[in-house]
């Protein structure tokens, strides 16, 4: 039963906590804020603001302010003094240019660290002397980036693998810790699968390998997820886009509301001018300057979040590489926090990748010493982890072989025969799947007894893999192969179900094994006997139903399933067509990872909503602090709840607040919201509570305490 | 999953246009060194002008202000003076083309990405 | 003062008490099932189909059905635009009125075809009997009509049905629901005392001296007066509108006012549960509605008891303030009639709104900008649950998926038509109006210059955008610039709302369902409720918060402080 890549999971296992497991590549992050502010800079380009609605109001206001700071009665003369008008717009200019700088800062940094992360694989990249093989088998040295698909290049020990390639021939192992992290190397061989691809920028340890090219220069892997991680490919996600229009309609209704102040102020200060005098007329006046409704409006606009939100989605790309995922578009994160359902291989994923040997199990009243003899005879050339496990454990029992191995010649596993075994002399061992066995002993004309099932039954029960054993047309037992679940995947699982996320198991296995397999690991749904056609079955099932699906996939027979599902997640070991199909890598071929996915996705989303509902409750005190303050001839000054000094000293204490509030959160918008695997209803009520009532109550609190440190008296 | 095509950023780079300008230079050889300059910027600026729109509406919302100017003027009753009621002009139809531009944003969100 | 929030609490309790059977039966009606009228309208409806030549069965696009309305409102208004100019010519005439001018006729018309019946009119001198019943009357019926139809096109598409069959969902709306009702209400107004005769005004000698005799107007009264208050209509047949004795004689009639003008929005919520399958949802929402009505009712209520500071000090002692109120009704019937009207756009009026404290000022105004305290005629309901959608969309992202409701995921679509109907429409058509016409000099006609002048201003424009129609009055509103500009707002803010509301319903009816599990944010929670009051009151109320705080709020601490 070679059902798996045994020599590729062996070694790389995932063990211990995922965080002593990851070593993510190094990252050079000095002198990013440098570079960050020099950015900021760069991007107040009107060209690159126009793309965000919010931001580009308070870049045009900016530049009104500026207009009335150097002619404060621009736009009509103004009873107060030019000179302190001239500084207030002066103030007000200045902050509101560092609103726009703030922001495009925030912005600079979460690219700055797509960048630095891009720039540690591209050190990868380095150009390499390849050693391509010519028609005529001699080899040229060429570097690397002359490389075309189709070429094959041959590659020793200590060589840098020149571009990505599958093994055509020769068996080594790899170092792939510059693009996993992940220090144990990798065996690499022709004809499987999963462990004949290679990655450029990787480097051969042991032996040597001849390689056929499959990327053309710049095409390569790490190409492309260079130019994904930098960003130079980012498009708004759906819900980005959906939140620039809520943006949009915000920013249109306050630019109406306050665009229409100015003759509702007028109309009053006429009024007030007749009952109170010119001066509270001319308060109300210079109340509603020019350069005081732009700070309104900058005020009221939802500022924060505009800011902050590309910064947000970059951030989430970023977070996914941290994991050491590569994902393919913004999209695709996005999509893994609305995923509900997930299907997950058995093997590999939810057990150990291989399976062991466990017990011995008589039929036909053969004694266990002899069922271990015939086990040995069928698996010495077995060098597959389970096959080596039988040997142990019939060694264990003191099992001999009754015959010279030289003599004898392995009988390879192949899927249509699914068996395998050993040939000596007219002597046929065999070990496989029950039912194959079955048949195989009846073409020998042999019987099957009841004992054969029975046991079966039970090794299927226990959650094992029942393999059985014979000697030409005689069954004489049952191995108890035993699946192990992976540690912890309970509790992860029932977290996933608090969430909402069901989760699929798929295996090869019948459905007696599945079902106990599935109740240890505590899954909610499994499909026994599946074959890779059933993989998309499954997920076209659930997208029916609504639902959308992640999975993982490593062969090219999972490709299909990986472009059908929602969020494909292929292995790094995996071959390129899944890869090709699949919306994220994982470099360290983990399946367990989905999981994280997930929970990457939920939180950008949640930095997302979390933020957009601060921003928006943060307007009630903007309001409460400004229109009272400047309308207070019209004597409404007892709405100043917050008792500010003066309209002026309202205004700069609002606008600051609104200022440094980006900054304040662009930790919080970089590493997302802590998520915690809560119900919607309690995270709704958690976030509620810190965003939307923290929303209302800390501006109220930020605004006095600035406005108690501002030294402005007019 | 198929990655969604987003058309590309409508702002175009400003370019200059060798190819017609190269034109232009040849089918006049005769004129002095400098005239054939002049031309050829006159040319550049017509071709530039037809693709960039943005100049153009901004000179015919200046213009446009000049109409609206002494409207507002004559409203404001002398409480402004001309300079007061052009810039105010201005302003009013800067915020009028900004409202424009965000229900560009509110219906075609794609577009400014 | 205790008898006054007893009568409020008794109309609360009995508008509670109809909701479930009235909502129950307009669900029956509008899934098509079997109703105790069938047997007598069933033959009447095919026949009126057959007339027509309604496929009454077949289902419309969202497209379909807003150009269906639009298409036939449009017929509608230019019908009654043409008995108006033509109205000197027909019949049912007695005073022998002619013709208004062509800008109050079009402001008329369009103000009735909106289900608004702002009125820059008096009933009695302009408009014939006629005028009044066969085209006025018509449209009260058709526009509140067409009101109940959006809802349930969009309770349809909100809840994954098709969205139904504008020709039969108006029909159903009046034969079903208006008609009867009206019919039954209309013999209980007559026999409480209203008027309902062809004859002209009675002319009677006056008690004080016989020799002067007083022509007292009156005419086809009861039947227009109950379906003014069923159909959210609220244009009276008197200028004074239920002020008039004729339309509104006693506390009974008042009191079958005002539970007729908030029986249709109320009870369409429950319906709303009825569709989704969540009665939980319906009460909770009701419940939310219902807080902030009563909030606004106790807020009018106790400004109106407290009476006017600088009366009560010529008084020396406390009076409530009955400065333009009947007073048959009182304190308490006058606040709770006003915020009810304003909350349910329905606009009749049993006082001066314009005499009312700032606080009355306040809340009238704040109904009209939020249009959901109840809200219109079928279209109330669907902001309600527009809101509650913008709600999800603003918050929903905190419990870490794409927020859906009902199960349908709230996308770009959605957001653009949700946001722009909810928050902006109203915007344009109340503050860019405003603004103009107080910068524009001399064609306010304000009455009462300073803080009351802006909110008689703003009052007049949110009347219209809201469909409401109720006056503030004391402005000078029957010229050709209120009657255009009134009549600008009243389009934008009634078919803007429809055509979104229409085309949200079909692209949420097509979503696919995702199912729910522990990970969906439940919408039918107290929480979430809450939520959307919070997000109702920050997106919907704040953006007026300028010209609140200049207009009743600040002449209230005028008031207060005794100025001016």
């Amino acid at each position: 039963m070679q059902s798996h890549p045994a020599s590729d999971a062996s070694l790389r296992e995932p063990q211990g906590s995922r965080d002593s497991r990851r070593q993510p590549p190094k990252v050079n992050l000095s002198g990013l804020y440098q570079r960050a502010v020099k950015e900021a800079f760069v991007k107040l380009d009107p060209r690159l603001v126009v793309s965000n609605p919010v931001m580009f109001v308070v870049w045009l206001g900016t530049l009104v302010t500026l207009l009335v700071t150097i002619n404060p009665n621009l736009f009509g003369t103004l009873q107060a003094d030019t000179n302190q008008q001239r500084l207030l717009n002066g103030i007000i200019t200045l902050i509101l240019f560092f609103t726009v700088l703030f922001a495009n800062f925030a912005e600079a940094v979460a690219e700055g660290r797509g960048k630095a992360q891009a720039d540690s694989l591209r050190a990868t990249r380095s150009d390499t002397i390849a050693r391509k093989v010519l028609p005529n088998g001699s080899t040229q040295e060429v570097i690397s980036t002359e490389l075309r698909r189709g070429d094959q290049v041959k590659v020793v020990a200590g060589d840098m693998i020149p571009a990505d390639g599958e093994v055509v021939q020769g068996v080594a192992s790899v170092d792939e810790s510059a693009i996993t992290g992940e220090s144990a190397p990798v065996l690499k061989q022709p004809g499987t699968d999963i462990s004949s691809s290679v990655t450029g920028g990787t480097r051969l340890l042991s032996d040597e390998l001849l390689l056929r090219i499959t990327q053309d220069p710049g095409q390569g892997f790490i190409d492309r997820m260079i130019a994904l991680v930098e960003g130079a490919k980012r498009t708004k996600t759906p819900n980005e886009i959906a939140l620039t229009v809520l943006l949009a309609v915000l920013t249109q209704v306050f630019l109406i509301v306050v665009a229409t102040v100015p003759p509702i102020a007028g109309y009053i200060a006429s009024f007030v001018t007749e009952i109170l005098g010119s001066e509270a007329g001319n308060s109300l006046r210079t109340g509603s300057s020019i350069a005081i409704l732009i700070s309104l409006l900058v005020a009221l606009i939802p500022t924060t979040i505009g800011g902050l939100l590309s910064a947000i989605g970059i951030a989430g790309m970023d977070r996914v590489a941290q994991f050491n995922v590569i994902a393919t578009s913004g999209r695709a994160v996005e999509a893994c926090g609305d995923v509900n359902t997930l299907v997950l291989d058995k093997t590999g994923t939810i057990t150990l990748g291989n399976r062991l040997a466990d017990e011995f199990i008589s039929t036909n009243g053969n004694s266990i010493q002899e069922v271990a003899n015939i086990c040995l005879a069928a698996s010495i050339f077995d060098e597959t982890p389970e096959g080596r496990s039988i040997v142990q454990l019939a060694e264990g029992l003191g099992a001999k072989v009754s015959f010279d191995s030289k003599t004898a010649e392995g009988v390879e596993f192949s899927a249509r025969t699914r068996m395998s075994g050993t040939n000596v002399a007219e002597q046929e061992f065999r070990k496989g799947a029950v039912d194959a066995i079955k048949s195989f002993v009846r073409s020998r004309g042999g019987q099957v007894s009841e004992t054969v099932d029975q046991a079966y039954e039970r090794v299927s029960r226990l959650g094992g893999t029942p393999l059985a054993v014979c000697k030409g047309n005689e069954i004489y037992g049952v191995i108890y192969l035993k699946d192990i679940v992976k540690s912890g995947l309970r509790e992860r699982f029932d977290q996933l179900r608090r969430m909402g996320v069901k989760t699929i198991m798929l295996t090869g296995d019948n459905s007696i094994t599945a079902s106990v397999i599935a109740e240890e690991a505590g899954v909610d749904d499994f499909i026994a006997e599946a074959t890779p056609e059933d993989k998309i079955d499954v997920i076209r099932r659930e997208q029916a139903e609504g639902n959308l699906v992640a999975m993982t996939g490593d062969g090219t027979n999972d490709a299909p399933a990986l472009a059908q599902a929602n969020v494909g997640v292929a292995m790094n070991s995996g071959t390129q067509a899944a890869k090709e199909a699949a919306n994220m890598v994982d470099l360290d071929s983990d399946p367990t990872k989905l999981i994280d996915l997930v929970t990457i996705g939920k939180q950008l989303l949640i930095t997302r909503g979390a933020l957009t509902t601060f921003s928006i409750a943060n307007d009630i005190a903007k309001y409460f602090a400004i229109i009272p303050t400047i309308f207070a001839a019209a004597g409404i000054g007892a709405l100043n709840i917050m008792g500010l000094k003066s309209a002026q000293s309202a205004i700069v204490s609002a606008l600051i607040y609104n200022a440094l509030i980006i900054p304040a959160l662009i930790p919080l918008a970089l590493q997302g919201v802590k998520f915690r695997p809560l119900t919607a209803d309690q995270l709704l009520q958690r976030n509620i509570l810190i965003y939307g009532v923290g929303g209302i109550i800390a501006p109220f609190v930020a605004i006095k305490l600035i406005d108690l440190v501002l030294p402005i008296s007019f | 999953m198929k990655p969604v095509k987003m058309k590309p950023v409508e702002m175009k780079p400003v370019k200059m246009k060798p190819v017609r300008a190269h034109t232009r230079k040849r089918r006049l050889p005769s004129l002095p060194e400098s005239t054939a300059q002049t031309l050829e910027t006159v040319a550049e600026l017509w071709s530039e002008g037809r693709r960039q729109k943005l100049p153009l509406y901004l000179f015919l919302a200046l213009c446009f202000n000049l109409v609206l100017a002494p409207i507002v003027y004559a409203a404001a009753d002398g409480e402004l003076s001309q300079t007061q009621s052009w810039a105010l002009g201005v302003l009013g139809l800067s915020v009028i083309a900004l409202s424009v531009y965000l229900f560009c944003v509110m219906f075609a969100p794609e577009k400014f990405s | 003062m205790l008898q006054g929030w007893m009568q409020i609490a008794l109309t609360l309790l009995i508008v509670v008490a109809i909701t479930p059977w009235f909502g129950n039966y307009m669900a029956r009606v509008f899934q098509d099932h079997s109703t105790l009228l069938d047997p007598v309208l069933n033959p009447v409806e095919r026949f009126l189909y057959a007339l027509s030549g309604v496929r009454a069965r077949e289902d419309m696009t969202g497209w379909q059905y807003a150009r269906a309305i639009l298409y036939s409102n449009l017929v509608m208004a230019v019908f009654i635009f043409t008995v108006f100019m033509l109205q000197g010519l027909l019949p049912f005439n007695p005073t022998g009125i002619g013709a208004p001018t062509w800008d109050l006729a079009l402001h008329t018309a369009i103000s009735f075809v909106t289900n608004t019946n702002q009125q820059h009119y008096s009933g009695e001198t302009a408009f014939s009997y006629f005028s009044q019943f066969a085209a006025l009357g018509f449209m009260m019926f058709t526009s509140a009509a067409t009101g109940i139809a959006v809802s349930m096109a969009f309770i349809r598409g909100l809840t994954g049905r098709p969205l139904g069959n504008f020709y039969s969902d108006l029909t159903r709306s009046i034969t079903r629901v208006l008609l009867p009702i009206s019919i039954a209400g209309a013999v209980i107004l007559m026999a409480a005392g209203i008027p309902e005769t062809l004859a002209g005004p009675a002319v009677v000698p006056t008690l004080e001296d016989p020799a002067i005799r007083q022509a007292i107007a009156r005419g086809p009264v009861a039947h227009y007066e109950i379906i003014k208050e069923l159909g959210e209509n609220g244009g009276g047949f008197f200028a004074i509108n239920s002020a008039h004795p004729f339309e509104n004689p006693n506390g009974f009639t008042n009191l079958i006012e005002i539970v007729a003008l908030l029986s249709v929005p109320t009870a369409l919520i429950y319906t709303y549960g009825i569709f989704a399958n969540s009665l939980k949802q319906a009460w909770l929402v009701y419940g939310m509605v219902m807080a902030i009505f009563v909030g606004f009712i106790i807020i009018t209520a106790i400004g109106e008891y407290q009476g006017n500071p600088a009366v009560n000090t010529l008084l020396g002692g406390q009076q409530p303030n009955l400065e333009g109120k009947e007073i048959r009704f009182g304190w308490a019937q006058s606040a709770l009639f006003a915020v009810a009207t304003t909350g349910t756009m329905c606009g009749a009026v049993n006082a001066l709104h314009d005499s009312f404290m700032p606080n009355g000022g306040f809340v009238t105004l704040s109904n009209l900008f939020l249009q959901i305290v109840w809200g219109g005629q079928g279209t109330g309901t669907a902001y309600l649950f527009t809101y509650l959608i913008l709600a999800v969309f603003v918050t929903g992202l905190m419990v870490g998926r794409t927020p859906e409701f009902l199960g349908r995921k709230i996308e770009k679509r959605e957001v653009v038509l949700a946001s722009f109907l909810l928050l902006l429409v109203h915007p344009i058509a109340i503050l860019i109006p405003s603004a103009i016409t107080l910068a524009v000099p001399d064609v306010s006609g304000i009455s009462n210059p300073g803080f009351h002048g802006l909110s008689q201003v703003v009052y007049e424009y949110a009347s219209a955008a809201a469909n409401n129609g109720s006056g503030f009055e004391g402005l000078g509103d029957a010229t050709p610039w209120w009657n255009l500009t009134a009549s600008f707002s009243l389009l934008v803010g009634r078919y803007v709302p429809i055509i979104g509301l229409l085309l949200l319903a079909d692209s949420l009816s097509r979503k696919q369902v995702v199912p729910m599990t522990s990970g969906t944010l439940r919408t039918d929670t107290r929480l979430f409720t809450g939520v959307t009051a919070g997000v109702i009151l920050i997106l919907g109320a704040l953006t007026f918060f300028p010209v609140l705080a200049l207009g009743p709020i600040a002449e209230a601490f005028q008031i207060a402080k005794g100025i001016g």
